[in-house]
């Protein structure tokens, strides 16, 4: 069959020649690919043509594409996952990333696992929730819907731009081989099913705020009502990202072996800074929706939360940094620095273009105020964006300009850390404050936070603790829990004071006016039990940092190790073969338990090793043991840790998740509405 | 081929797409009706 247009026929990598026999899903994936990014790109030029000219028709055919598109992409999505789960290893995509022995689940996984497929999982989810985003955008009026439109379009364009032109999972090798080369070792673990797909849906949906954000900013529109129409994406992307960045500490702890879950790597770091920045949006917007202030610092947060993904996106496929996660670097990497170029300086120009309409209104409130809370708990965030941001692209920088300069854990401890104390003080005392003035309520209030840290203080201080960090920090977490527990505590205490003056017992009545008060603020109470759960998670990150305990020894079988109260004996070793790979396990007896770490390897893979660890896990304390090696006399050799409360971190992430999802589901008034109302008060530019 | 399978495509999604400046005006969607005011003292 002679050469012709294929899926494959413009990239330099791998060989240009095209099967005798047809390879019909490569070209159905290529073809919806193709198909998609046309249709982005007439809904991003339609859109904002007819943004620009308030044409309804023509707003609607520009939403009617982009949908469109959205299916395409999804085609393309099944037409990867068909050919993953029947094994066709014609394409170059299924071949580098699975093999006939790794396990269903995981090859269904392989379709986010590599550089190609992760970028049309993303765009999938970008045209999925970026379609559920525009589907009620008609309330926003016409000229911003649009612009939404266009704004999200070119930005699926610029993905789809990508994976047809140059990193497409739909690539056919010359000849088929008869097995895969498989997933890396490290990514054949339950962590791969859930943790890539969260943190990648959380960067995608960041997209959605940044889109109506910048749709506003040129339709001249400075009111709330984008705020309200995208706060649920906010809040989804911030959730997700908080969901998928707890996963990755989970599982970075089961399987790196390295006993501890935060190594401030520059793909954690570049995953936690648009958390960061969407954690001060979701703060700072309460005050442009309660006040009407801080309109152009709204726009900029959600502006910088969605350059930092890009930013991100770039440093984990460029390569530009050295990372742990070296398995996704590729040569897409200075496609996204001239995208992010691009988001940046159409960013900054729109907010220069608009800063005159942006001006606050109104007097500020005073300084101690719960605006000038919000406002501190901002400029500390970017200061601790600052900090991980500098941290991250240091070497980078200092590389052009000479030598190479690497900053370690201690870096950002040191100076994190701090800002990370006042954050948690400001998260004790704001819930309590007023919007206005504060006074003797306030102080009031603060008493039982305040007396919850001074007891904690002096029970730490009792305890023989001298470290000023600990000492510092562990009353502050137990401070911002008293504070939430207060809060809540209150609706109650009015119901408690009911029963009170009328002198009988407590009715149906009054708990359902209790209940009827968490539902009615769910909002609120939402996002104080989101409070509740990021103190568990901090308590297990302050605890486990300050007090982790770590000993390395060798023992012959059936002698012991004593640590942190914990005695544990090397019971024996022995080798099984699984279906994938090969395990050395050294058993220890822990108690009435066996733990078993192993090393792995992987044959089919070249030989590749992989420490599996053993943890023993209790709300008190984690045992982490792992197997160093096993020498020739039948010893064992170990490092074992005593990790305190690390089970507190993955239960504060769930609480904290949970709190999101009490707070917005199921909202009486929807965003929509809010939005609706928030358009009727306000006058739209010309 | 791939141009082929796109165009395919595209021409599938076309009627969808396009179906605002199809549609007569007898086709058009009623205008959505307004929300009900709230009622002071009544839970919705």
């Amino acid at each position: 069959m002679p050469a012709t247009f294929s899926p494959n026929a413009r990239r330099g990598s791998r060989p240009r020649l095209i099967h005798s026999e047809p390879v019909i899903l490569a070209f159905l994936g290529a073809g919806a690919l193709l198909a998609g990014l046309v249709m982005a790109g007439f809904s991003a030029l339609l859109s904002f043509w007819a943004g620009w000219r308030e044409d309804g028709v023509m707003v609607q055919v520009g939403r009617r594409a982009f949908y469109a598109s959205a299916v395409m992409i999804f085609l393309a999505s099944v037409v990867l996952e068909t050919a993953l789960l029947t094994h066709d290893f014609s394409l170059a995509y299924v071949t580098e990333h699975t093999d006939l022995s790794t396990p269903t689940a995981l090859v269904a996984a392989a379709f986010y696992g590599g550089q190609e497929g992760s970028l049309l999982y993303w765009a999938l989810l970008l045209g999925v929730l970026g379609s559920a985003s525009l589907v009620a955008s008609a309330t926003l009026g016409r000229r911003l819907a649009a612009y939404a439109a266009g704004v999200m379009a070119s930005i699926l364009s610029f993905f789809l731009v990508v994976l047809v032109l140059v990193a497409s999972p739909f690539d056919i090798l010359a000849i088929t081989p008869p097995d895969g080369l498989g997933l890396n070792p490290v990514l054949r673990d339950g962590g791969m099913l859930i943790h890539p797909p969260v943190v990648l849906a959380g960067f995608a949906s960041f997209a959605i705020p940044f889109s109506f954000a910048a749709a506003a900013l040129l339709a001249g529109r400075s009111d709330a009502a984008w705020i309200a129409h995208t706060r649920r994406f906010a809040l989804m992307a911030w959730g997700l990202q908080s969901a998928g960045l707890v996963l990755g500490m989970w599982w970075a702890y089961h399987v790196l072996g390295w006993g501890g879950y935060w190594g401030w790597d520059p793909v954690e770091n570049v995953a936690l800074m648009p958390w960061l920045a969407t954690t001060a949006y979701l703060h700072s917007s309460q005050v442009q929706e309660r006040r009407g202030r801080l309109q152009a610092w709204n726009f900029g947060l959600v502006m910088v939360a969605f350059l930092l993904v890009v930013f991100g996106t770039f440093i984990v496929r460029s390569g530009v940094v050295p990372s742990v996660h070296t398995f996704a670097v590729s040569a897409i990497g200075p496609w996204f620095f001239a995208f992010l170029l691009l988001c940046a300086v159409f960013s900054a120009g729109l907010l220069t273009l608009r800063a005159g309409g942006l001006a606050s209104v109104g007097e500020p409130a005073p300084v101690v105020s719960r605006e000038g809370a919000l406002v501190l708990q901002n400029l500390l965030l970017m200061g601790v964006i600052a900090i991980v941001l500098w941290g991250t692209i240091l070497p980078l920088v200092s590389g052009m300009l000479g030598q190479e300069r690497v900053v370690g854990v201690d870096y950002y401890q040191r100076a994190a850390g701090p800002l990370f104390l006042v954050i948690l003080t400001v998260m004790a005392a704001g819930p309590l404050l007023p919007w206005r003035h504060a006074g003797a309520p306030f102080l009031r209030a603060m008493r039982w936070p305040l007396a919850a840290a001074l007891v904690v203080l002096a029970g730490l201080l009792s305890g023989g603790v001298r470290s000023v960090p600990a000492l510092v920090a562990m009353p502050l977490v137990t401070a911002v829990g008293a504070t939430c527990i207060f809060e809540y505590g209150r609706p109650l205490a009015k119901v408690w004071r009911a029963r009170r003056t009328r002198a009988g017992r407590i009715t149906g009545a009054g708990w359902a006016r209790a209940s009827n008060l968490f539902v009615k603020n769910r909002r609120r109470y939402g996002a104080y039990l989101a409070h509740l759960g990021l103190v568990v998670l901090v308590a297990g990150v302050a605890a486990s940092h300050f007090w982790q305990q770590e000993k390395d020894v060798a023992l012959q079988p059936g002698q012991s190790v004593f640590i942190a109260g914990y005695t544990l004996t090397y019971v024996g070793a022995e080798e099984r073969q699984l279906a994938d790979h090969s395990e050395l396990v050294a058993a220890m007896r822990l108690g009435g338990r066996t733990l078993e770490p192993a090393r792995a390897t992987y044959a089919g893979l070249g030989g590749q090793s992989l420490t599996h660890v053993a943890i023993t896990s209790s709300p008190v304390a984690d045992v982490y043991v792992v197997l160093a090696g096993i020498g020739t006399d039948g010893s064992a050799s170990f490092r074992i840790f005593i990790n305190p409360l690390v089970s507190w971190i993955w239960t504060g992430g769930a609480i904290l998740i949970l709190g999101v999802l009490a707070g917005n589901l199921g909202e009486r008034r929807p965003a929509v509405q809010l939005a609706a109302a928030s358009l009727r008060r306000t006058v739209p530019a010309a | 081929m791939t141009l082929v399978v796109a165009t395919l495509l595209l021409f599938t999604a076309g009627p969808f797409v396009l179906w605002p400046l199809i549609k007569t005006p007898d086709e058009s969607e009623p205008p959505s009706p307004s929300p009900p005011a709230d009622i002071p003292g009544r839970e919705r």
